[in-house]
């Protein structure tokens, strides 16, 4: 098997050198973009940068309403995203052989954070998810959600489809380690997410179904032992999820003043800076995980679908860039980065509008802070490179 | 490891990645259809309800203004209070039809066309949901008639609140400023969200430069209210935090003498103490009287004040840039003794007029004959302008500059009052930039004399005195004396800010220059010897009297026969007591003919004041909120 993956990483590496001037013209043809501009030269894609842009600026906006009209916040995240975006153009520079390269150490350095969270972190709102260096406050699972993706592609891209089952348990570690750390924090979407990642993994990477079906029973089978382990502020977070009128002016009232700033904004909004879910602090945690309460009840029905519109079409470019890519490494890990965006719309749309329990997961790119829009510029960095890699067929 | 090693297959492996992202975006989908078809719900179906939740039945927040700081003079003399007032307040989420309550609440009391533009332009920037006051300051009548007619009036209501009031009307006028509602543009700035529609802002003078610390913090009232707009209760309420009360270094008495004294003159007088810094008084005529600001001041009022041609509005004591004329020649005598261009003995012969070598013309003396044989003592004492002509063409442009500007002229003073000019220390440098035109010896003739380009404020003039008076022991001016904070009453004092002092080569040159000035009243030549009667402790002074028009010269004996406007502006500076002065004081009358006849007494009547209650000579008493003195003095 290690035979294999050397001779695979081999022959990626002598076609990358061997290519051929016009092989590679050919290619910035057939990838859609602009064209062997600048986009082609830096390795990155016109399209998904300019949609990267247009949602940063969507979130910008968002975050000048939030912040009663001033600017203190959106200078800051125009900081963070301005960085980000460099971080992007900085992770596409480099050949991709170091990303598979990279992963285990990104994914050692994360785990190694993690653990120090525990240890040195900061607590807030019961859980301890901040690491404070001085310059700058990390959350180290912002970097988990991409270290642990990146290190599951590569190992399960070492070797051709099906995976076996040693490389599921081998895997399944991959998946524990993170997991179990994040959810002594504790920090229970996180957990969630990053778990549904990995089972995302492993799916693509082609696992067969009655593995996967085995596991979900497994699953169903340990909700009652997990919810015994749960903290009692998470159990209190289902109940109220499912009826959040058990203590409206309490736990329940993240949901019913969200709901109430999504309903209030009707079809065209209330304008912006004119909610007064908002204006008024009914609505909590405004600038980071409700934002998208603030962009329901500023700019309506319309406003919302356009968000969700943007995402969908950053997802769309993303896969589409997925399919046309040959190494398997390349495919999954882009099609993963693709899911996770997703779902981070999905958990985070559907907790504010009062369709999932309220998990505490921001809304990428619109929401305010910045360990999680520079990770994921540095991952969307990669794959513009990645889709920039030379094609060996075009006929399928 | 597993014998069989599984052979890749791309196309097949192709397939299968197809399969999964197949299976992948149909169970996306479905969670973006359900996504989806929750937001319509909430939207859309339910917009009603939530709108409903949004606007009716729920909690408000209201603001609580802080009460604003209290202003008093050294000795707690109140310049500046809050006294209680009602206003009209509308609450346009409960208002079916604002055109309509408008015309309603108009039958009842007059609306001004101002309140009324003021009123739209609140509804303009601010959300409907916070309240607007349209008619401020109503009369408790007519708050009474209002209050009967509430009950069909929804959404409108009557509030108290605390108005500013300036128990000193016009005296002290341009110093304290005003406040005024905060306009639109303010309001949208709004720095941490203190203000809110209504809410009084600094406008002006100390208003405006301490605004600050004078607002305080607002609270916040958190209440329940019903589908009418009706209180249901309280449920919390977070109390305002009061603003500062500033204790100025200004004494209201000083003030108001200085105030009357200028009468019906346009002017300025400033006080300083120069062993502090402190301003004792600040007075600037013509005034207004500032209480019509406070509640927005109508455009009548406020057109009668702008249109005036003396310009009551404006704060001549920080922005009057006047020539010092014959003012500035202390300043010049110090420089020539210090560069040993001149020793006290030197004597210069004065025939009345002067002209440059190799030149043809003339400049005259004040007084046609001249003053014959003349030393610095002489020239002080009857300010003779031969002498000074030398003195400046002997001194050159340059030294004259670089030694004068040490004084502070040509730059604004650094007091913690916004808006003080800089006026202009004529150098070859600014007159190249501000007329394009070179230096030409004659301007450094009457540079000497302090004409010309030269242009001071009456803070300028006053500072530099009390520098001169306290041997160059410089001080930064100031206003502020104390902070007194209402919740704890502990009191802030402000430490006199010294600046780096000047220093003559010899230091005995301060006091021949200040003897000399003090002949100026003393002497029976001295030009300001006419407030010498009754006189009971030596004071130094100059005169000073600036020509205002082209005449060719200064022609006293007729000036009733000028037009007022084209008579000479009138100066006079003279601090005292001699040996450890106490007040400092510039005076500066438009159009007041001579120093001499309308600025000296001026003078006399305010130092008087200050000095004569006190009794003579000990330090001044302690101020009034204070229990420790005043700081000890700079030593000789």
């Amino acid at each position: 098997m290690a035979h294999w993956e050397g001779l695979q990483r081999a022959s990626d590496v002598a076609s990358r050198i061997a290519l051929p001037i016009s092989d590679a013209s050919a290619r910035d043809r057939d990838s859609g973009s602009f064209g062997p501009g600048w986009t082609g030269y830096l390795h990155l894609d016109g399209i998904l940068l300019s949609e990267l842009a247009l949602l940063s600026l969507f979130g910008l906006v968002s975050l000048y309403g939030a912040g009663h009209g001033h600017f203190t916040l959106v200078e800051k995240q125009l900081i963070r995203v301005l960085l980000g975006f460099a971080v992007l153009v900085a992770v596409a520079q480099v050949p991709p052989v170091y990303y598979r390269l990279a992963a285990p150490w990104f994914y050692a350095a994360s785990l190694l954070l993690l653990t120090a969270v525990l240890v040195y972190g900061h607590t807030r709102l019961g859980a301890q998810r901040w690491l404070d260096l001085g310059f700058v406050r990390l959350e180290p699972t912002e970097l988990m959600l991409l270290a642990l993706p990146l290190m599951l592609t590569r190992h399960l891209s070492a070797a051709p489809p099906p995976p076996d089952w040693k490389r599921i348990g081998a895997s399944l570690i991959l998946i524990g380690l993170p997991l179990a750390l994040i959810l002594k924090q504790p920090d229970l979407g996180s957990a969630l997410l990053i778990g549904l990642i990995g089972v995302f993994c492993l799916f693509l990477s082609g696992i067969r179904w009655r593995y996967l079906v085995i596991g979900l029973l497994l699953v169903a089978a340990s909700t009652p032992v997990a919810w015994h382990f749960m903290h009692q502020y998470q159990r209190e977070r289902i109940l109220i999820f499912l009826n959040p009128e058990r203590d409206p002016l309490g736990a329940g009232y993240h949901i019913i003043q969200s709901q109430i700033a999504l309903g209030s904004g009707g079809l065209f909004g209330r304008g912006l800076l004119h909610g007064s879910q908002t204006q008024l602090d009914f609505l909590p945690e405004s600038t980071t995980d409700f934002i998208f309460a603030v962009i329901g009840e500023q700019f309506g029905l319309l406003g919302a679908f356009a968000l969700i519109f943007l995402f969908l079409l950053l997802v769309q470019r993303t896969l589409w860039l997925a399919t046309r890519m040959d190494a398997r490494f390349g495919r999954l890990w882009t099609v993963t980065l693709a899911f996770i965006i997703f779902l981070y719309l999905v958990v985070n749309v559907g907790m504010v509008s009062g369709l999932l329990p309220v998990v505490g997961e921001p809304l990428p790119f619109i929401s305010f802070g910045g360990s999680s829009i520079v990770t994921l510029m540095a991952g969307f960095g990669s794959i513009m490179n990645l889709s920039r890699e030379p094609r060996l067929t075009h006929s399928r | 490891m597993d014998p069989a090693v599984p052979i890749p297959d791309p196309p097949r492996e192709y397939r299968l990645f197809r399969r999964r992202l197949l299976v992948a975006l149909l169970v996306g989908g479905l969670m973006v259809g359900a996504v989806v078809i929750r937001l319509i719900a909430l939207q859309l179906l339910d917009h009603r309800h939530f709108d409903a939740l949004a606007r009716g039945n729920r909690i408000r927040t209201l603001p609580i203004d802080p009460p604003r700081g209290l202003i008093t003079d050294r000795h707690g003399i109140i310049l500046a209070e809050n006294i209680p007032s009602y206003e009209l307040v509308i609450n346009r989420d409960e208002v079916q039809n604002l055109h309509r309550t408008i015309r309603r609440i108009r039958a009842i009391v007059p609306l001004r066309p101002e309140d009324l533009r003021l009123f739209w332009q609140l509804v303009r920037v601010e959300p409907p949901y916070e309240p607007v006051p349209i008619r401020r300051d109503l009369s408790s009548r007519a708050a009474a008639r209002l209050a009967v007619n509430l009950p069909s009036l929804p959404g409108v209501s009557i509030e108290a609140h605390l108005k500013r009031f300036y128990p000193l009307g016009p005296i002290a006028a341009h110093l304290l400023g005003y406040v005024g509602p905060i306009h639109s543009r303010e309001l949208r700035q709004n720095p941490g969200r203190l203000y809110n529609a209504g809410s009084d802002i600094g406008q002006e003078g100390l208003e405006l430069s301490y605004e600050n610390l004078l607002y305080g913090i607002p609270g916040r009232r958190t209440v329940e209210i019903n589908v009418g707009g009706g209180l249901v209760r309280v449920l919390r309420t977070r109390p305002p935090v009061p603003g500062d009360s500033l204790i100025l270094t200004i004494d209201a008495r000083l003030e108001a003498i200085a105030h009357a004294a200028l009468g019906q003159n346009a002017g300025a007088v400033v006080a300083i103490d120069p062993k502090t810094g402190g301003i004792l008084a600040m007075a600037s005529t013509p005034s207004y009287n500032p209480n019509r600001f406070v509640n927005g001041i109508s455009n009548a009022d406020y057109a009668r004040l702008a249109d005036n041609p003396l310009r009551p509005l404006f704060n001549r004591a920080l922005q009057g840039e006047y020539a010092p004329a014959s003012t500035i020649k202390p300043f010049i005598s110090l420089a020539v003794l210090n560069d040993r261009v001149i020793t006290p003995e030197t004597t210069i012969y004065c025939p009345g007029t002067f002209v440059l070598p190799g030149t043809t013309h003339v400049y005259h003396d004040w007084q046609p004959w001249g003053h014959g044989v003349t030393d610095l003592r002489k020239a002080i004492t009857q300010s003779v302008d031969v002498f000074f002509y030398h003195m400046a063409v002997d001194l050159g442009i340059r030294r004259l500059d670089t030694f004068v500007r040490q004084f502070g002229f040509g730059r604004s003073p650094p007091i913690d009052l916004i808006g003080a000019r800089a006026g202009v220390l004529p150098s070859p440098a600014w007159k190249l930039a501000h007329t394009g035109k070179p230096w030409y010896e004659g301007d450094t003739v009457i540079s000497g004399i302090g004409e010309g380009f030269w242009l001071v404020t009456p803070l300028q003039m006053a500072t530099a005195l009390a520098t001169l008076a306290t041997h160059g022991h410089r001080f930064r001016p100031r206003v502020l004396h104390a902070i007194l904070d209402p919740m704890n009453h502990r009191i802030d004092r402000m430490a006199p800010e010294a600046e780096t002092p000047i220093r003559l080569d010899a230091p005995g040159l301060w006091s021949i220059v200040i003897r000399d000035m003090e002949s100026v009243i003393k002497n029976p030549t001295g030009t300001a010897h006419g407030i010498d009667y009754g006189l009971r402790y030596p004071l130094a002074a100059k005169t000073g009297t600036a020509q205002v028009s082209n005449l060719d010269r200064n022609d006293f004996g007729n000036y009733h026969l000028l037009p007022k406007d084209e008579r000479d502006n009138a100066i006079f500076i003279a601090f005292g007591p001699i040996p450890h002065p106490r007040i400092a004081v510039a005076v500066f009358v438009e159009h007041g003919v001579a120093g001499a006849l309308t600025g000296a007494p001026i003078a006399r009547r305010l130092i008087d004041a200050d000095l004569s209650s006190l009794g003579l000579p000990p330090e001044r008493q302690p101020y009034a909120s204070l229990a420790d003195p005043a700081p000890p003095a700079t030593r000789r």
